[in-house]
């Protein structure tokens, strides 16, 4: 339904902006493998960062998937509009 | 509206198949996917084309107005197509740093648990030491 397709489409915007939480965490990470100093991995920041983004986790494959058969769908619709467009123009002039 | 082209310009369709109480709030959200309702224009509009190729009969008048909504879709398939590949690839990239993450997460671990773990040991060693002497 459309309310689903909405839906699923927030979603997916609201998963992306977890992209700011895995730069930053990557980039602790970075620092924690450069200086040895794994205390920076006990900070809270470093927990909340960790959290939020293996929340998000499980979900990605879903969505990874997901927008691969909308791709494949969309791409079928598209062939078919140039395919009637290109026969009906060519047919009308 | 009512020029002496109008009637070649595409029509906006104004079923959204919502109901009217959620019409408002989705209208912003609607005008970047491609309702089921409008993928049937698509599909449909492709069906007739073809059954205008093999020859059966056919409402000319039905198939200008498909053509026309079809026309109307157009940029907003487009668009969505756009959106979705960059989604895509985004998550892809997503997908890759988490995989990072985990990786860097437990050799870091790994490792820390190894220095602790050497010098516990190091200490225990020491502490018998001093109390042989």
């Amino acid at each position: 339904t459309i309310e689903e397709l909405i839906e699923q489409d927030q979603r997916t915007n609201q998963l992306l902006t977890v992209e700011n939480d895995v730069n930053k965490l990557l980039s602790i990470l970075d620092e924690v493998t450069r200086s040895k100093r794994f205390e920076l991995m006990n900070t809270e920041e470093f927990q909340t960062l960790f959290n939020n983004v293996m929340k998000v986790k499980p979900e990605l494959k879903d969505i990874v998937l997901g927008l691969r058969e909308k791709q494949n769908e969309l791409m079928g619709l598209y062939k078919s509009m140039k395919h009637g467009t290109d026969v009906y123009e060519s047919i009308q002039y | 509206e009512n020029g002496p082209y109008s009637n070649l310009l595409p029509r906006r369709s104004t079923n959204t198949g919502l109901p009217e109480s959620n019409h408002s709030k989705s209208t912003e959200l609607l005008s970047n996917i491609l309702t089921p309702q409008e993928e049937n224009v698509i599909r449909e509009f492709a069906l007739k084309v073809n059954d205008l190729q093999n020859n059966v009969p056919i409402d000319n008048t039905e198939l200008n107005e498909l053509y026309r909504n079809s026309l109307y879709l157009k940029p907003k398939l487009s668009q969505e197509l756009n959106e979705t590949f960059n989604k895509y690839e985004k998550f892809m990239e997503l997908n890759d740093k988490i995989n990072t993450i985990m990786k860097l997460y437990n050799s870091l671990l790994d490792e820390r648990i190894e220095r602790d773990s050497l010098q516990h040991q190091q200490f225990q060693h020491q502490h018998q030491q001093q109390q042989q002497q």
